[in-house]
């Protein structure tokens, strides 16, 4: 199999991926220490002032500051947030590292599934596991879009190359080849995803409803009809049980 | 030995493309690419026997000079010497005498280079989406764009001889990356200043030199036409605007053939279930009240 990346846009670096793991990380521990001293009776104001309880932190602003030892800013500073590059508290944060230069052209699928593979072995609860499959099994953050044709999903893709990857534009030589690739596979691919919803929609849909609906109602009104059968069943049995019992006992 | 298959009937719509594309293939294109041949031969027969040698002839202007300087002998003190050798500073010898003329008539104006400078505020993603802004990836909302750092209608600049002028690039900054049909070579998102970095390969014609002295720079690339910081946004921007407009236009003017089923079923689908759950209601009920 090619080693080439399958895909346009670019994939994150590694340290990424494993900055976003120790953050997941942060937040459950801290959401867990908040909960655990909610168990133990203290009210949501000691909370708030416990410096052993600080509150979990979005993304950003983990990335901005890991080590949670204060991010300043400059006003002349041209870094994201105005964050100041001079200043040796700063050296922790995520948005002024070169990984970005790190950056992989293209969908590197095997680190795209070592991150997802890190991530599933965080999951401990149905949260995470609805969290995980809502988002970052269909759109992993170390990948990130920059064409119309990497919004295409790979099931909706027909262009591919001779090695049976899909046709990657950042590894075509000139500009309006490359352009005509971007544009082809994002309105080919735009094309077949509306194509088919407007068929599921108009077709399928309201058809697969109302059979859904019905096969709903029979089961309810079957599972309803088996209880009360049951019901019926067992009562009998009681009698039945209650009248042998008579029988035998002459009472 | 069994008889062979009869021969499979298209339909006719399918008949018909498939005519059409072996028309195209057969007899249309190979006329066309026959005729784009003949041209550019003929363009280029012009270009060996007409331009270029007239060309060559105007670049060689200041070392045909220098050269006759070189040949012009003076007399001192009965002896016959090179006009060099009594030439100083800017007239030394026949190549500096080259470079100074070249000075003269402007000739060394089309190796001024123009420098591309990358502004930093055009992210990777732009998304209309806006809980998915997170500046550590590059990934921005337009509203977080435009909320935080205000319009930023420019980024960069292009520098030819210390005059600066910022790169118009708002198409660059804000069309959204689901809509935009550039790649860079690296994978990353296509700006205005990727497209002032592409080569211009042609000569024009073989005058490309007799062009850049005129315009006073190296046209090395396409950020070093002039003017490149006003008009190189707006074309890269125009055709994706175009283009969706169009299909935006499209979508409006035929609504009336596709937006009705998709409500019919809409509606359909909202109504059997609606329908569908007073049933099972129903149904519930009538067990409850027969048991």
């Amino acid at each position: 199999m090619s080693m080439r990346r399958p895909m346009s846009g670019v994939t994150l670096s590694s340290e990424y991926a494993t900055a976003l793991r120790d953050w997941r990380r942060e937040r459950e521990r801290r959401s867990d220490s908040i909960k655990q001293a909610r168990e133990e009776g203290m009210n949501e104001t000691d909370i708030m002032a416990d410096p052993n309880l600080p509150s979990p932190r979005g993304w950003w602003e983990y990335a901005v500051d890991p080590r949670g030892d204060g991010a300043p800013t400059s006003e002349n500073s041209n870094a994201p947030g105005k964050l100041d590059r001079q200043s040796n508290l700063n050296t922790d944060s995520l948005v002024l590292t070169d990984w970005w230069d790190d950056q992989e052209p293209g969908m590197d699928t095997r680190a795209i599934l070592s991150y997802q593979q890190m991530l599933k072995s965080e999951i401990d609860n149905v949260g995470d596991w609805f969290g995980y499959y809502l988002d970052e099994a269909w759109t992993p953050d170390i990948y990130v879009r920059t064409s119309m044709a990497d919004y295409v999903p790979n099931m909706f893709n027909i262009f591919m190359d001779d090695d049976g990857d899909r046709l990657d534009p950042s590894k075509t030589e000139g500009f309006f080849k490359r352009t005509g690739q971007t544009l082809g596979q994002g309105i080919v691919g735009y094309g077949i995803v509306g194509g088919l919803f407007y068929v599921g929609v108009t077709r399928f849909m309201p058809k697969a409803t109302d059979g859904i609906m019905e096969i709903v109602e029979k089961v309810v009104g079957g599972t309803f009809e088996t209880i009360f059968n049951i019901r019926e069943e067992f009562v009998k049995s009681n009698k039945r049980v209650k009248e042998a019992k008579e029988a035998i006992t002459g009472d | 030995m069994s008889a062979s298959p009869p021969p499979f009937n298209l339909p006719p719509p399918f008949n018909v493309v498939q005519t059409g594309y072996e028309l195209i293939r057969d007899d249309l294109y190979p006329a066309l690419e026959t005729g784009v041949d003949t041209a550019r031969d003929a363009l280029q027969t012009v270009e060996d026997t007409a331009i270029e040698p007239t060309v060559d002839m105007i670049l060689g202007v200041p070392s045909k000079i220098a050269s006759l300087i070189g040949d012009f002998g003076i007399e001192v003190a009965g002896y016959e010497v090179d006009a060099y050798d009594v030439l100083s500073g800017d007239f030394d010898d026949e190549e500096t005498t080259t470079e100074t003329i070249e000075g003269f008539l402007g000739f060394d104006r089309r190796h001024n280079e123009v420098d591309i400078v990358e502004g930093g505020n055009i992210p990777e993603q732009v998304t209309l989406n806006p809980f998915a802004n997170d500046p550590a990836f590059k990934q921005r909302s337009l509203w977080n764009m435009l909320g935080e750092d205000g319009v930023q209608l420019t980024s960069g600049y292009t520098e030819l001889n210390g005059n600066e002028s910022a790169i118009f690039a708002p198409f660059s900054t804000y069309f959204p990356t689901s809509m935009w049909p550039y790649t860079a070579p690296d994978g990353g998102r296509y700006t205005v200043h990727n497209l002032a970095n592409e080569p211009i390969e042609s000569d024009f014609l073989g005058t490309k030199p007799i062009v850049e002295i005129l315009m006073g720079r190296k046209l090395d690339k396409v950020g070093a036409l002039p003017a490149f910081s006003v008009w190189g946004d707006i074309a890269l921007g125009a055709p994706p605007v175009a283009g969706w407009l169009a299909l935006g236009v499209l979508g409006f003017f035929t609504a009336e053939f596709w937006l009705p089923p998709i409500l019919l079923a809409t509606g359909q689908t909202v109504a059997y279930t609606g329908i569908g759950t007073g049933e099972i209601f129903f149904e519930v009920a009538k067990s409850l009240k027969t048991n």
